[in-house]
């Protein structure tokens, strides 16, 4: 993994590990048991700074605050490095709160950028507080070709030719706000510096290291602290891979445990292109029991694991 | 293509008989939550019974906010 203690910012870290790792696979999306995506670190690279590049060129400038609404994907990685190649501020919101709490945060944050699921963004368009949304510039993801955005520019198409400009930060400069729940109140935006998050990082890699091979399956919203440390940050400075289920049904989440690619033997279907067993899960406890006991449940008819489809 | 009517009423039966419940006790506009006894992960479970049954794919964010069977419903008709 990377010495972290030689950098001042998680861009910095972020950066050196894409060249570092280039050719390991750092993501592998699946949508059930259909392979949809897997990238390398050179690939993740070579998605990510075209639209840092198309970010820089929208003026989005240093310390400028960039929110993302969107469920565990690969695009929600990729536009979080985007964000911090540029300088900016990272506001990771919470996708399941409602569309009129989205409008709340994005105003109370003074996100000059928004990236949202098309889902997501149809539903804020259709709260009545849509209108006075001062978010300037957003980027929906897998929008139909022809919707109307509203303005909103579809993510897949923004980006530009051309390398950006690195921006570096320092260890006090702010990398993240990060809401709370709003459980015991209104919600409080926690300001994070890239040096709470390098810290935290090392002692997470200290206690449980990864290392190229090990496959990390991300099941916690990335917004939360724990996915965005444990299913980004940790698993990329160590060259590891995360995994993006785009459904969370049990009998999907337990393949991915079971798993275990067949060789190319069978219908042809690349190595490359199969998932391979995720070794590292985060969850809450009932959760996890729930889990544990989908998979020892004799009675639970079992889920026919078949070899993930070719990309 | 089954009726609108029909694709509820199967909802129902098929609720009743996954988690063990009167079908009677069961209509439309129940909370499924309430009314079955369910948490959001057996939720889940029933909706692939579903999804097998009608042999459609729900994504799971159409599903955010969907309590009743009423719109669980309608979820599946535009798909069938």
């Amino acid at each position: 993994m990377l010495d972290l203690r030689q950098y001042t910012c998680l861009a910095a870290a972020l950066r050196d590990a894409l060249d570092r790792f280039s050719k390991e696979v750092c993501l592998v999306e699946a949508e059930r048991d259909r392979e949809k995506l897997r990238l390398t670190y050179s690939d993740f690279k070579e998605v990510a700074l075209p639209l840092a590049r198309a970010l820089e060129d929208a003026d989005f400038d240093p310390n400028d605050r960039a929110a993302i609404i969107m469920t565990n994907q690969s695009k929600w990685l990729i536009s979080a490095y985007a964000i911090f190649f540029c300088g900016g501020v990272l506001v990771p919101l919470d996708y399941k709160l409602t569309a009129a709490e989205h409008l709340q945060l994005l105003a109370h944050s003074k996100a000059k950028i928004l990236v949202v699921e098309y889902h997501l963004w149809r539903a804020i368009m259709a709260d009545p507080g849509f209108q006075n949304i001062g978010t300037k510039i957003v980027l929906v993801t897998e929008a139909p070709l022809g919707t109307d955005l509203a303005g909103a520019f579809r993510w897949e198409d923004f980006k530009r030719k051309g390398a950006p400009d690195f921006v570096m930060r320092q260890k006090d400069d702010v990398a993240c706000i990060v809401y709370s729940s709003g459980t015991g109140g209104r919600p409080k935006g926690c300001v994070l510096t890239h040096e709470n998050y390098l810290e935290q990082c090392r002692s997470l890699t200290a206690w449980y290291p990864f290392w190229p091979g090990v496959r990390y399956l991300s099941i916690l919203p990335t917004n939360h602290a724990i996915d965005f440390m444990v299913g980004f940050i940790g698993p990329f400075v160590c060259g590891a891979c995360v995994v993006h289920l785009r459904t969370l049904r049990p009998e999907f989440v337990r393949d991915a445990f079971v798993r275990y690619p067949n060789d190319s033997e069978e219908s042809g279907a690349r190595p490359a292109c199969q998932v391979r067993r995720a070794s590292v899960v985060e969850a809450g406890p009932a959760e996890f029991d729930d889990r544990c006991k989908s998979v020892t449940d004799s009675s639970t008819p079992q889920h026919q694991a078949q070899p993930y489809a070719a990309a | 293509m089954p009726t609108a009517e029909k694709t509820l009423d199967e909802i129902l039966t098929l609720a009743a008989a996954h988690f063990k419940v009167p079908r009677e006790k069961l209509s439309p506009d129940d909370d499924f939550f309430k009314t079955l006894g369910i948490d959001s992960l057996q939720a889940l479970d029933l909706l692939t019974k579903l999804e097998n049954h009608f042999r459609v794919e729900l994504p799971d964010y159409e599903l955010q906010g969907v309590t009743d069977f009423r719109t669980l419903a309608g979820k599946i008709q535009i798909r069938l």
